[in-house]
């Protein structure tokens, strides 16, 4: 095993991919609810300040996938955080403005439709 | 409860956080000019932090409110603003921003020549020499190139340079002409370009000439041929751009990503704007603001155009179904409000009140889908309808349709009387008929707006609750959880019997993860309307988020029990709420029941309500 093996992050741990499949469990349960975010988000995970791995949520096509957005789409809005955070915010335990307010969220992009995503992390409840 | 009691107690004297938040705002009026916003980052409104109100010193306060933020690097909003406000004046001044954007590509490309070529990275070297484009630097004024990219000069206030000027030749994109735009566009979009832009394109492209680096771009071919003044070419392309939003970004994105892979966050962010942006260069009514809005539009068009009624309704012939509905909301039997309020305006398509409790009553029954419905019937009828848009709002915002749910706020500003003076007031803004550019800027001068109107108010009893809901919801909107709940508060206090304000309360304060608190708000709400199907859902939302599954179950149970209770014998044409299903089958799943997850497969209510046994 070279070092460089041990630092690639298809070998790292990352809870983010469990999150990311449970988010999927709960997308295939309300099909019209990834549609609903309405924009291409990408998410860059990254894991004691280094870059890990890209999930993108696609609005548009209402999928959501593991890597960059595919050929002809078109991230409107990028999310950068650690995977630690990230499995918080996806729990519920966290939400995007705190951590933006803490800084440990960083947004490219329209803000506001990065607010849209809290709808696949946990039951909104309503006005 | 006791947590409550504060929110019970009318004290005398005890000035709400609002109020004294408006102070500031009248009193420290660097705050709103200064950046015109609020940022999330500051939490300086909290109760915790006006401490003293008055008896804190002025150095305090603004001490409090100028201290170093770490605001993100990825917003140059007082740059971005100031450049809006400039924008906003004329519609040359927008493509001052984007020429300025040109020169500025034109020196960086001048200096950083040689590491282009030899540099196959080429991402730092440009994204380091490149300013923001709408910083407040001196605005270069050339008038000529200015029009000619201006192609469509009233239509459009933000010439998205990005699309017009650098398109590329048809080969190259799959291209699809599907598209009620492009019959719009053929008008407008057939100047050539003329001799001033010819030239700037020359000097572009020698400069292109001279490094390898742009050996194959689709956009040195483009600005070859505008260079060789084949103006015609590049419109056609431009008629097919219109095409598709896809296929937009897909050009924008193409070209931006020759020049740098690794956008600076400045340029990154003005593609994601002007992407946006390019969206508005249409001719069609439905301009829509972002392409979010565009695809919303084009979704739920079919969605919220038609009301949907119910199959089978026992009130279609009662002799005066408008005011038996106004009886049963009265007792909190919204289930059959709802299908009264259903049977008055079949008989009466035109009965604005009736389309009004029908959408009010619809949404407090977990169907905010109908509630929209009904509720821009209403409008439709009454545009000036004050209730109308306040439940529009946040219906909308449950949805997660912010565009409307902003549109829906200001609406309600604009047409009441008692604040409508504040948007005249403003320097000339557009109306709301035209379209904006992003929801954040809306935000922005909402917030600003709704902070103006809270602080006309000089007696601190006398509060206004749709205005603070109003605001609550406005904040709601971007994630500002712990305001909103504010401003609900605010609201209750004034109408402390309001079910509905309670239900909000309790909404705000769970979002943002106080679920205890909610679940306080939520058990007010129910005390004074039991049949209040929303607050039960939500209540059962909650007590998910604590953990207590059963509970949240049987609660869900409840809600849709009352729901098909009010539809006579238990057909197949019973309308209850998909969200609470879902929501159902997810604290199902959580209780490790197998046989149970068959039944809410299957919608087996009776099944359900027996093994819970709820009567």
């Amino acid at each position: 095993m070279t070092k460089e093996d041990q630092n690639s992050p298809s070998s790292v741990e990352l809870k983010a991919k469990t999150a990311f499949d449970e988010i999927n469990k709960r997308a295939k349960n309300q099909p019209a609810i990834v549609k609903k975010i309405g924009a291409i988000v990408l998410f860059d995970i990254t894991k004691d300040g280094k870059f890990q791995q890209s999930w993108t949520i696609d609005g548009k096509q209402g999928i959501i996938y593991e890597g960059k957005p595919n050929e002809g789409a078109t991230a409107q809005v990028t999310i950068t955080l650690d995977d630690n955070d990230f499995f918080d915010l996806a729990l519920g335990n966290a939400n995007a403005p705190a951590l933006f307010a803490k800084g440990k969220l960083k947004v490219k992009g329209n803000v506001m439709l990065a607010q849209k995503l809290s709808i696949l992390f946990k039951e909104q409840s309503k006005l | 409860m006791a947590a409550l009691k504060p929110l019970l107690d009318a004290e005398c004297g005890t000035t709400n956080p609002l109020i004294k938040l408006s102070q500031f705002y009248t009193r420290d009026n660097t705050l709103v000019t200064q950046d015109g916003l609020i940022k999330p980052a500051t939490n300086n409104f909290t109760n915790a932090n006006l401490t003293g109100g008055s008896n804190a010193t002025i150095d305090e306060l603004v001490n409090e409110y100028h201290r170093p933020i770490a605001a993100p690097n990825t917003f140059h909003l007082e740059g971005l603003l100031t450049g809006l406000r400039l924008a906003d004046d004329t519609i040359d001044n927008t493509n001052k921003h984007e020429y300025e954007w040109t020169t500025q590509f034109l020196d960086s490309l001048t200096n950083d020549f040689s590491s282009f070529s030899t540099n196959t990275k080429t991402n730092n070297n440009f994204s380091s020499s490149m300013i923001h484009p709408l910083s407040n630097q001196q605005i270069q004024t050339s008038q000529n190139i200015i029009n000619d990219f201006n192609i469509q000069q009233q239509q459009s206030q933000w010439m998205p340079w990005n699309e017009q000027t650098y398109i590329p030749s048809t080969s190259t994109f799959p291209l699809n002409s599907n598209s009620t735009f492009l019959d719009q566009q053929s008008s407008t979009v057939d100047t050539g370009f003329d001799n001033d832009t010819v030239k700037a394109a020359q000097n572009i492209f020698a400069l292109l000439q001279e490094t390898q680096f742009a050996a194959d771009s689709e956009f040195k071919d483009f600005v070859e041929n505008v260079a060789g003044g084949i103006g015609e070419q590049s419109t056609v392309d431009a008629k097919k751009q219109e095409a598709t939003g896809e296929t937009k970004d897909v050009t924008v994105d193409k070209w931006i990503n020759e020049f740098s892979n690794d956008l600076s966050n400045e340029s990154e962010w003005q593609h994601d704007w002007a992407a946006d942006a390019a969206n508005l260069s249409s001719l069609d009514d439905q301009i829509p603001r972002s392409q979010s809005w565009l695809r919303h539009l084009m979704d739920n068009d079919d969605s919220y155009s038609e009301y949907k009624f119910s199959k089978t309704n026992v009130f279609l012939d009662h002799s005066n179904p408008f005011e038996e509905g106004l009886k049963r909301l009265q007792a909190h039997d919204i289930v059959n409000a709802v299908l009264l309020f259903e049977a008055a305006v079949q008989k009466q398509p035109n009965h604005v009140e009736a389309w009004l409790y029908l959408g009010i009553t619809q949404s407090e029954n977990e169907q905010d889908g109908p509630a929209i419905c009904a509720l821009k019937k209403c409008v439709e009828l009454d545009p000036k309808n004050l209730q109308a848009y306040i439940t529009l709002a946040s219906c909308y915002a449950n949805e997660m349709l912010t565009n409307e749910a902003l549109d829906s706020l200001r609406k309600w500003l604009a047409n009441n009387d008692k604040y409508s003076h504040l948007l005249s007031n403003r320097r000339s803004q557009t109306t709301t008929n035209e379209p904006r550019l992003i929801d954040e800027l809306v935000f922005e001068e909402l917030q600003e707006l709704f902070l103006q109107a809270v602080s006309l108010s000089t007696n601190p009893n006398d509060i206004d609750s749709d205005l603070q809901v109003c605001l609550g919801v406005l904040f709601h909107l971007p994630g500002d959880y712990d305001k909103a709940a504010e401003c609900f508060n605010t609201a209750v206090l004034a109408k402390p019997d309001d079910a509905l304000l309670w239900n909000k309360l309790g909404a705000a304060l769970a979002n943002g993860g106080q679920s205890e608190k909610a679940v306080d708000a939520y058990y007010h709400a129910l005390t004074l309307s039991p049949g209040f199907v929303r607050a039960r859902y939500n209540l059962g939302i909650s007590c998910f988020n604590l953990s207590a599954y059963k509970q949240a179950v049987e609660h869900f149970l409840t809600a849709l029990k009352q729901q098909s209770d009010g539809i006579g014998p238990q057909g197949t044409h019973v309308q209850m709420s998909e969200n609470i299903w879902r929501t159902l089958a997810i604290a199902i799943g959580h209780l490790q029941r197998p046989d149970l997850e068959q039944s809410v497969g299957k919608k087996d209510l009776s099944k359900l309500l027996h093994e819970f046994k709820i009567e």
